[in-house]
């Protein structure tokens, strides 16, 4: 037993059940303790406790390192950036604005186009950042940190993680879990559709029937015509009705289905469109063409016949065989009506009516017939799928007809469905200038500024909203930051050092409008220097 | 002297007040600003009605504004600062103008004044002071030792019982004892006694370890109180300044007895460690001629700021500390700051390996048991990563672990300074490893 050892054990039992035995001490501490004097066992205890602390602190000699240590300096192959590309990184890291992540890929790409590499500097921040952000930052940060910064991920398990997949964007599809695997098929549909199919197909065969839903539901509302002949296939080959059919089986039929009813030049479409028209009647002579074509008409049949059946329609596309909701639709025909008015596009519709677009959309979600009634209120009852049909088909007549409905203004997933003209000409007109959740739906894609004559719109509001002190949404600036028209930036600044100054918002103003744009659009500015 | 971003970073109290201080330093958000030789000052519009002053003490780095802020410095001090590091060229050199002349003046004139108050005592008043500091004195060793006795009575008592029940022990059991020993003027020994709370009771060998340590450093020192009538006037001041009593900076700034020393003192880096809304700032200096080791202690609370002064990691003061009474003097105050530097001109002297610091590390211990939290500048080291822990090997394969609290980042930074290479380090030794705050590289000194 080591001395300490036999301390140990005496102070942890208490000199109620353990005495010190001077001889079990080293002698330097032995003879101190003797020369001291016993007291008591526990003063003695202490002593010993004292001397032996120090005893042990000077002679503890520095551990030995049985390891093997590799001297080799990294020497990069590429040249780092020049300083003022680095100042500019650093503030990127530092901006507080939804710009900040398309900035800093900007400014990563700009490095790769330059063959260089950030230096030791920013690879801390940049991993830091990169640990959280989107799989682009990640590729992109992958690309830009060098040797050293490999080297600096590989000892930090936090970095590690994200090394496994920041090499190859592929490597998410083929390695990661059915989330990542999800959000990046979504992102990368948004960006380019038909190579994000490629991939789809390449690995359909071995995916998971629920992951198969999911990338199914994730197309569906991102759609292009190029997919017609994958998903017709699907229809035809794996998805055909079987009686112990799975629930999933049965979504993904539906979403197939639903997809191709919304492609005019899918067989279902036309088939569909063939069956439907028996249901409305014709209008017979000139005369009954030019006084009745205001008042549009569907023949539901109130019994079920070959086609609105449950069996068949189950079994064709994938819809419930039940009403599954008596309070939203009132026969289980409207609720398959509902399947179809979701899915195919009113320009359609208006072709099997005899219709104008505008017409359609009145007789849609104003029709008595179509209506019911939630909480003692009368409601349009397609709503729902008009909603979805907007989104999916971002139809710009739809989607106004549905924004000015009540309540329903600042919808983000419809305005983002309409085109840049209208979303800017909307919000103008609405006012909606100021809010942030309206501002962040802009259709605008990654790059794409605002007209400077909406930027402008923007400002005025905002001076407008200062003079009455009803500046209050504080997400305003970052949000309006990423899309803000660089020839707006002298309005900006005059307004700034003018009228702005005299009002009671300023410092408002300054922090979350004005610092937030000017900042993002300076960098936008210097960036484009740099190319 | 121009700050660079990453100083005025480390000078921000939190790290948004940093980002909102960068935000408005831009040129374009200030009504004024200019410089002079000795500072420089701005006016910038705040949520006020009138702008808000500011002004800052280059030389001896110091900070006023008019805003309200609680935080010091503040984003103000902090964008002014900003602005002057990354566009000195747009300050117009002028006279200061009378607020800022007449600040700068009293911040100069302010030590000078301590020894002239001193100096216009009459004997007849110093003789009155000195019988009530005797008498005040003698009280409180009263005090002290009564407690003391206490303290001693709980010890055994917790010995006689034996440790195994300390993790059982709730936290007030140590509080109690703690404010006993607060009530009885000695509130260094209180400090120790709060130790006990803050072990992992967890790891069954650090604990036993720790506890033990603890005890037996509060017996020496009770014991050295109990002998203090046969010790000399160092020993004295020294085993008084551990147990508590306070000295007043003005005392000891006045007084013949105190050990100042004129250097150019290399700010290593610093700790703040918060405790029931106290916030410790601990900052390590290393005197490049004297190759001595200070320590700056401040304190602050959610009212009040630590010091006027801010002493910048890894800035070069210019200037004489004036040490506490200490066995072995460390814990130090700015006497008189003459100016502030950035750049070494030379190279400290290191130690060799962890054996040559061990040895110098017990020199220490033999003048004053109660060493701790020294810094020592360590030649040609390597971090080395081993089963979860942090290692720093010397070049004779001796090592020494890295506090397991130390954050990651630091680690990661200090291992891109070092490129795979062995790197010369400063570091703070505590009783579970050693606590890196910055490393040599290339002349410069570079913060962790």
């Amino acid at each position: 037993m080591s001395v300490n050892q036999h301390l140990k054990e005496v102070a942890l039992l208490g000199t109620s059940k353990r005495t010190v035995e001077i001889a079990q001490l080293p002698e330097v501490v032995a003879a101190l303790l003797q020369s001291v004097g016993i007291e008591d066992e526990e003063t003695r205890l202490l002593n010993a406790l004292s001397l032996h602390h120090y005893y042990e602190q000077a002679g503890r000699l520095p551990a030995r390192f049985e390891g093997e240590i590799v001297e080799k300096p990294i020497e990069e192959q590429k040249q780092e950036i020049q300083p003022d590309l680095v100042k500019l990184g650093k503030k990127i890291l530092a901006l507080d604005s939804e710009a900040k992540n398309a900035l800093l890929v900007d400014w990563m790409d700009l490095i790769v186009l330059k063959g260089q590499i950030t230096g030791p500097e920013l690879i801390i921040p940049l991993l830091s950042y990169a640990q959280t952000a989107g799989n682009l930052v990640r590729v992109k940060a992958a690309a830009v940190i060098g040797e050293m910064g490999e080297w600096i991920r590989e000892q930090h398990e936090a970095f590690q993680w994200k090394a496994e997949k920041a090499g190859d964007a592929n490597l998410v599809w083929q390695e990661g879990t059915s989330v990542e695997r999800r959000a990046y098929f979504l992102e990368a549909r948004a960006q380019d559709p038909k190579a994000t199919l490629s991939l789809l197909k390449s690995s359909w065969e071995q995916e998971h029937i629920r992951d198969k839903s999911a990338f199914l539901a994730a197309m569906s509302v991102t759609l292009q015509p190029s997919d017609l002949s994958f998903l017709e296939d699907l229809l035809q080959e794996e998805f055909l009705p079987s009686k112990k059919e799975k629930k999933t089986q049965r979504a993904c039929r539906m979403y197939i289905s639903q997809m191709l009813l919304c492609l005019p030049e899918s067989k279902l479409h036309r088939r569909t469109i063939e069956r439907l028209a028996q249901y409305i009647p014709e209008k017979k002579g000139i005369l009954s063409k030019v006084f009745t074509s205001a008042k549009l008409e569907l023949e539901l049949p109130e019994l079920e016949d070959s086609f609105w059946n449950g069996e068949y329609l189950w079994q064709e596309y994938g819809f419930e065989k039940e009403n599954p909701d008596i309070d939203l639709y009132k026969t289980d025909q409207l609720y398959w009506f509902s399947c179809f008015v979701e899915s195919i596009p009113i320009q359609t519709w208006s072709k099997l009516f005899g219709s104008k677009d505008k017409q359609t959309i009145d007789f849609l979600l104003n029709s008595p017939r179509f209506r019911n009634k939630l909480k003692g209120k009368f409601q349009p009852g397609l709503l729902i799928n008009l909603r979805l049909l907007a989104i999916r088909t971002k139809e710009q007549q739809l989607i106004l007809a549905l924004l000015n409905l009540k309540g329903a203004a600042k919808d983000p997933e419809l305005l983002s469905g309409l085109s840049i003209a209208n979303w800017e000409a909307y919000v103008s007109k609405q006012n909606l200038l100021l809010i942030s959740s309206v501002l962040v739906s802009c259709p605008h894609e990654k790059g794409q500024q605002w007209s400077e004559e909406f930027c402008t719109s923007l400002l005025r509001a905002a001076m407008e909203a200062m003079k009455q002190l009803k500046l209050q949404d504080y997400r305003v600036g970052i949000t309006a930051a990423p899309y803000f028209n660089a020839a707006a930036l002298p309005l900006l600044k005059r307004l700034h050092e003018g009228p702005a100054n005299a009002f009671g918002q300023y410092n408002f103003w300054n922090k979350h409008i004005y610092l937030p744009i000017l900042e993002s659009t300076e960098i936008r500015a210097q960036l484009e220097g740099f190319k | 002297m121009k700050y660079s971003e990453e100083h005025i970073e480390r000078l921000a109290p939190k790290a948004s007040t940093f980002r909102s201080g960068k935000k408005l330093s831009g040129s374009n958000n200030w009504q004024s600003f200019a410089s002079s030789t000795r500072g420089i000052w701005g006016a910038i519009r705040g949520s006020g009605k009138n702008p808000y002053k500011v002004q800052i003490d280059l030389q001896d780095l110091a900070y006023k504004c008019s805003c309200p802020s609680r935080q010091f410095p503040c984003k103000h001090s902090i964008a002014l600062l900003l602005l002057h590091a990354n566009d000195s060229e747009s300050f117009a050199t002028e006279s200061e103008p009378p607020h800022v002349a007449e600040w700068l003046d009293k911040r100069k004139g302010r030590a000078a004044k301590v020894e002239q108050e001193e100096q216009e005592l009459t004997e007849e008043e110093k003789q009155k002071r000195q019988t009530a500091k005797v008498k005040r004195e003698a009280s409180r060793h009263k005090m002290v030792s009564a407690g003391l006795a206490e303290l001693q009575l709980w010890l055994k008592d917790l010995l006689r019982i034996g440790l195994l029940d300390l993790p059982a022990k709730e936290n007030s059991f140590f509080e109690h004892m703690a404010a006993r020993m607060v009530d009885a003027k000695a509130p260094g020994i209180a400090s120790r006694i709060r130790a006990f709370a803050g072990i992992d009771f967890s790891q069954k060998e650090i604990w036993q370890h720790q506890a033990m340590a603890i005890i037996a450093e509060l017996h020496l020192l009770i014991k050295a109180y109990q002998k203090l009538d046969s010790m000399s006037v160092d020993h004295v001041d020294a085993i008084k300044a551990l147990v508590g009593w306070n000295f007043n900076k003005k005392d000891l700034q006045g007084s013949k007895a105190t050990e100042t020393l004129k250097d150019e003192w290399l700010v290593l880096g610093s700790t703040a460690t918060e405790t029931d809304d106290l916030i410790v700032h601990r900052h390590w200096l290393h005197g490049l001629e004297s190759q001595r080791a200070a320590i700056i202690i401040n304190f602050e609370t959610q009212y009040s700021n630590s010091e006027p002064v801010s002493i910048l990691d890894g800035s070069i003061l210019a200037a004489e500390l004036a040490f506490y009474p200490e066995l072995s003097p460390h814990r130090a105050f700015v006497k008189k700051q003459r100016e502030v530097k950035n750049q070494l001109s030379g190279l400290p002297t290191f130690c060799a390996d962890w054996m040559d610091q061990h040895q110098r590390k017990v020199k220490l211990m033999r003048q004053s048991p109660w060493t701790n939290d020294r810094s020592f500048l360590m030649s040609a080291m390597h971090l080395v990563a081993q089963k979860g822990d942090w290692l720093l090997v010397d070049k004779a394969q001796n090592c020494k672990p890295v506090v397991r609290q130390y954050p990651i980042k630091k680690i990661l930074t200090a291992l891109l300074h070092s490129n795979r290479i062995a790197v010369d380090i400063a570091v703070v030794e505590k009783r579970d490893g050693v606590y890196p705050l910055g490393v040599f590289k290339n002349g410069k000194y570079l913060c962790l």
